[in-house]
């Protein structure tokens, strides 16, 4: 009778490659749970994209203070670790060379930058969406 | 050879007498050129005769001696003792049913390599006097890469999501599925795709990657589940908008 050992629920501390990987997952859950929170909270309070943000209550306000920055954090995170293994999910034919796959992480995350700066300035900026005062 | 000194090492050991696996320690004379293959046929000779672990060519081609040294998969032979901090842990390879001390249980993974239709399938038979199937250099390259493979187990080892689903088509049988779909000869792309990309197929895999660092031929099976994935949803895309190839 073989011995099957049972997976630790610990694995991913083992080294820092399954760390990397646990991290990048989890900070996908914490960016869209703190989306998911935005999107239930904020049409209630009426304060859509304005920025600096004013809140219904002190306590929300206080949520939203602080763990703006950290899901900030996070979604830096995710999106990095995303876009650098980019090059492994284009077809071959595109990144048959060391050049092209170098082009390819260049362009993913020049693309990521300018749409950021670009959303930055339509929502925060320009404010197009109407206020409920 | 000139030997300095003793390695300590520390080999789980697992008796189907006994209901749990154990440590045993051994010390074995060092040489610079030791490898931890070399330490356990040391101990099987003049010490313990019952050690139990595969081996076979000793030079890093038939895949049969691996196990978890210090934590990492590797492949014995080719694992120097001089590189290893003492003292050394052996134990069989993670993730797989253990039959005696370092032999564990592979029947799973040939399965799984076996339902991938490992094989060039050919539309048209040719009569001898046609001549071979050719390939120009640059299709022979695309599959070059993954036919590295020598099936030696560590990928499994470090996939966490096998760890977790044992139903899951893990690394080397997605890397011996995308050696044949990348292989311009064979005309059964399409049913091994469907075979591929079942409920525990190449999509259950989420890009650990681990199992990439741990192939010691560099075969890079994360980018052939990656590229199967791709060729899967491609060839989706293109029946729903009924493209013909």
């Amino acid at each position: 009778m073989s011995f099957q050992p049972s997976p630790s629920a610990l694995w991913w501390i083992k080294n820092k490659r399954y760390f990397l990987y646990f991290l990048r997952e989890i900070s996908g859950v914490i960016a869209g749970l703190y989306v998911f929170f935005i999107a239930i909270f904020i049409p209630f309070s009426g304060y859509l994209f304005k920025f600096p943000y004013s809140a219904p209550s002190p306590i929300f306000e206080k949520i939203f203070q602080y763990s703006t920055p950290v899901v900030f954090v996070f979604t830096l995170i995710h999106s990095i670790s995303w876009l650098l293994i980019m090059e492994k999910l284009a077809p071959q034919r595109f990144i048959d060379t060391p050049l092209r796959r170098a082009l390819l992480t260049i362009g993913v995350f020049s693309a990521w930058i300018f749409l950021s700066v670009f959303l930055f300035y339509f929502f925060i900026e320009l404010q197009p969406l109407p206020l409920l005062e | 050879m000139a030997h300095h000194g003793k390695k300590i090492l520390k080999i789980q050991r697992y008796r189907q007498e006994k209901s749990e696996p154990f440590f045993q320690t051994f010390a074995v004379p060092f040489h610079s050129e030791l490898t931890v293959l070399d330490s356990l046929n040391t101990i099987k000779a003049t010490q313990d005769g019952s050690l139990s672990f595969r081996w076979s060519c000793r030079m890093g081609i038939c895949g049969s001696c691996g196990a978890m040294v210090n934590g990492k998969p590797v492949l014995l032979c080719q694992t120097y003792v001089k590189h290893l901090r003492e003292p050394i842990e052996i134990e069989p390879l993670k993730n797989f049913p253990i039959i005696k001390d370092l032999v564990v249980e592979i029947d799973d993974i040939f399965e799984k390599m076996r339902s991938t239709m490992p094989y060039v399938q050919a539309m048209e038979q040719r009569a001898l006097e046609e001549g071979e199937y050719e390939q120009t250099p640059g299709e022979l390259e695309k599959l070059e890469q993954t036919s590295q493979c020598i099936k030696c187990m560590l990928c499994y080892s470090a996939c966490p999501v096998y760890s977790l689903n044992k139903k899951f088509l893990g690394p080397a049988a997605g890397a011996l599925a995308y050696r044949y779909q990348a292989d311009s000869r064979d005309q059964g792309k399409k049913e091994r795709t469907e075979k591929v990309s079942d409920k525990n197929g190449v999509w259950n895999c989420s890009f650990v990657g681990e199992c990439s660092t741990a192939c010691p031929k560099r075969v890079d099976p994360a980018l052939a589940l990656q590229r199967l994935k791709l060729m899967g949803a491609l060839r989706s895309v293109k029946e729903m908008l009924k493209i013909e190839h």
